[in-house]
């Protein structure tokens, strides 16, 4: 069968174009319920610190997720405001928890 | 999985340091209020590192994601200007890694750094070294006070220095 792949780049198409979707979403227009968990912290003035608790990140490394967080919020908020996070991780519940992420 | 091998199952990557530093700021804070001040001041030192580290790796165009070892294998050894010679200390000399950052906003025509930081990097020098863990430690209060003091001012004006 034929391949038919479309999109920009490789991150356009695929799971982590979807996800990457959902998170835009999420970040325009926040549920009230349910994942992801998105936390947004300023440690100290022009700092951003991003945490995305979703158990849709199982089995997908941290380096793509931390590219899929930042992208999403590049495209919700802008360059400017991405430009100032210095931390963009996705976690899994566990993973949050061992890491002393909390809501 | 014992701890070590927990975490070294993952690359150390830029946003660990990131993470990490305020983390053990705040460590070096508990180690303070508890009179341990030798060790507040070798723990708050760490975070300095990370601190001066990171906005140098940004600098270099890092993202959080970027694994530190990428970063730090093009750094060498080099010789600063007065009034202390460059200690690299095994890549964790505080004052090598000032002058590393202001070396890298020269490069980037970024302005240059304010003078409080010049004085915050010779306080950093002047009361830590890596080695200094190995020391029964006779550290005063407010020795402990004065050095964490100047870490806080690189916590809290890290995104100046690292644009």
């Amino acid at each position: 069968m034929p391949i038919h792949e479309r999109g920009v780049s490789r991150s356009d198409v695929g799971a982590e174009a979807k996800l990457r979707n959902e998170l835009v979403a999420e970040l325009k227009k926040p549920q009230k319920t349910g994942e992801p968990a998105i936390i947004i912290e300023h440690p100290s003035p022009g700092t951003t610190h991003l945490f995305v608790i979703w158990s849709s990140w199982e089995e997908m490394e941290q380096a793509v997720r931390s590219r899929i967080v930042l992208d999403a919020f590049a495209e919700a908020r802008g360059q400017q405001e991405a430009a100032e996070v210095t931390v963009s991780m996705g976690l899994t519940q566990v993973e949050a928890e061992r890491l002393g992420i909390k809501l | 999985m014992e701890y070590r091998a927990t975490l070294e199952a993952v690359a150390e990557t830029v946003q660990d340091l990131e993470l990490s530093a305020p983390r053990r700021l705040q460590e070096a804070m508990v180690l303070l209020l508890a009179g341990k001040n030798h060790t507040a001041i070798y723990i708050a030192g760490l975070a300095a590192e990370m601190y001066l580290k990171t906005a140098c790796f940004f600098l270099g165009g890092a993202s959080p994601a970027t694994r530190t070892d990428t970063m730090l294998s093009p750094v060498r050894p080099r010789i600063y200007s007065p009034p202390f010679t460059a200690d690299f200390e095994s890549g964790h000399g505080l004052w090598f890694w000032s002058q590393e950052l202001i070396a890298r906003r020269k490069a980037r025509k970024l302005g240059t750094a304010p003078n409080r930081f010049k004085q915050i990097c010779a306080t950093l020098y002047l009361n830590w070294y890596i080695g200094m863990r190995y020391r029964p430690g006779v550290a005063t209060q407010g020795n402990a006070e004065r050095f964490l003091t100047s870490v806080e001012w690189l916590a809290n004006n890290h995104a100046m220095l690292r644009r």
